[in-house]
């Protein structure tokens, strides 16, 4: 079983084109600064298999892939891998974030999530290089890579990206990298 | 022999709903200026009702058919009021819905155009997408 934290169905800033996002819960990597420690718990949260959650995904036939992201999805590999195969299969691309360096993934199954995501954005949070002008990722430090050839000619660009969903109650959530002219972080609230 | 009459002392107030009440118990009005008269199957006529300071009061002869006949429109007059009570509130739940659902569609739209007007302001393309009652905005600004 997956233990998930949330579900984004449309999102355009975790990778290429609109992709099914999918944050995990449970790290134990703790790095400090973290935006997402509520994700740290390893406690089940929303347990789904990972056949129901294909199948959730696959509703839609307007995605270009699906996102992991977290938490650590490297604590869960084996059930994402058996996702990643199941949505691969229909022609989705697969991106996956992890705070470990290539280096650390010593499990089978987390080296070939690592092998089978066609981008995959590796390395802790690291607070003092922290900068929000990167596209896809949150420190300097962190690296993308292309396991894949998908993806493989997309150039370096480098963007701030940031995805306001406005609902029917005028009630704002935001995703991404928010810089300063638009969240108040200290208070957790839009400026706009 | 003598006919008496008798004043109903419960005016009805709702025009409305004293015709929906005659009408309901089956008996046939006819209206004559500030007067309508009222004829019922089981009694004939002996029914007539007066506009007096804006109400309309029952008078009627004193029959026992006549008095059942007046206890039968009072019930049915209670009866089409409660209805057109009821019927003014759901009209009014459903404009009051109607205002809010404008209210809250102006306040997303003044929400929505104060962060694309910001963001632009910031240097950042903004791409919009509706998807049923939600709105995206993907706010990119290219950097290195």
């Amino acid at each position: 079983m997956l233990n998930i934290a949330s579900v984004a169905p449309r999102s355009e800033i975790y990778g290429p084109g609109v992709r099914f996002v999918i944050w995990v819960q449970g790290c134990a990597l703790g790095c400090p600064g973290c935006w997402n420690t509520e994700l740290w718990s390893l406690e089940p949260r929303r347990l789904m298999s990972p056949d129901e959650l294909a199948r959730e995904i696959l509703r839609d036939d307007g995605l270009e892939g699906i996102t992991l992201l977290g938490g650590e999805p490297m604590h869960q590999a084996r059930g994402l891998l058996r996702l990643v195969r199941l949505v691969r299969r229909r022609g989705l691309s697969v991106m996956t974030y992890t705070g470990f360096e290539p280096v650390e993934l010593r499990a089978r199954e987390q080296r070939a999530l690592a092998m089978r995501s066609d981008i995959l954005v590796t390395g802790r949070y690291v607070a003092a290089e922290r900068d929000v002008q990167l596209r896809w990722r949150g420190s300097r430090n962190q690296q993308v890579r292309f396991p894949t050839p998908r993806y493989r000619g997309l150039g370096p660009e480098e963007a701030n990206e940031v995805e306001i969903t406005l609902d029917a109650n005028g009630v704002a959530s935001l995703r991404g990298y928010p810089p300063e002219w638009l969240l108040d972080r200290r208070r957790s609230r839009l400026l706009v | 022999m003598s006919l008496t009459w008798v004043e109903s002392s419960a005016p009805f107030v709702d025009e409305e709903c004293l015709i929906d009440a005659i009408e309901a118990v089956g008996a046939k009005w006819r209206r004559q200026g500030t007067t309508i008269a009222v004829s019922a199957p089981t009694v004939g006529e002996g029914i007539t009702l007066e506009l007096r300071h804006g109400a309309w009061t029952l008078r009627r002869l004193s029959s026992e058919q006549h008095r059942h006949c007046e206890l039968r429109l009072v019930a049915a007059y209670e009866e089409a009021s409660r209805k057109k009570l009821a019927r003014l509130a759901e009209e009014h739940r459903r404009a009051e819905e109607a205002r809010i659902r404008q209210e809250k569609a102006a306040l997303v739209e003044r929400r929505r155009s104060a962060i694309v007007e910001k963001a632009r302001k910031q240097g950042y393309d903004v791409k919009e997408r509706r998807e049923g009652t939600q709105i995206r905005l993907v706010l990119v600004r290219r950097t290195y």
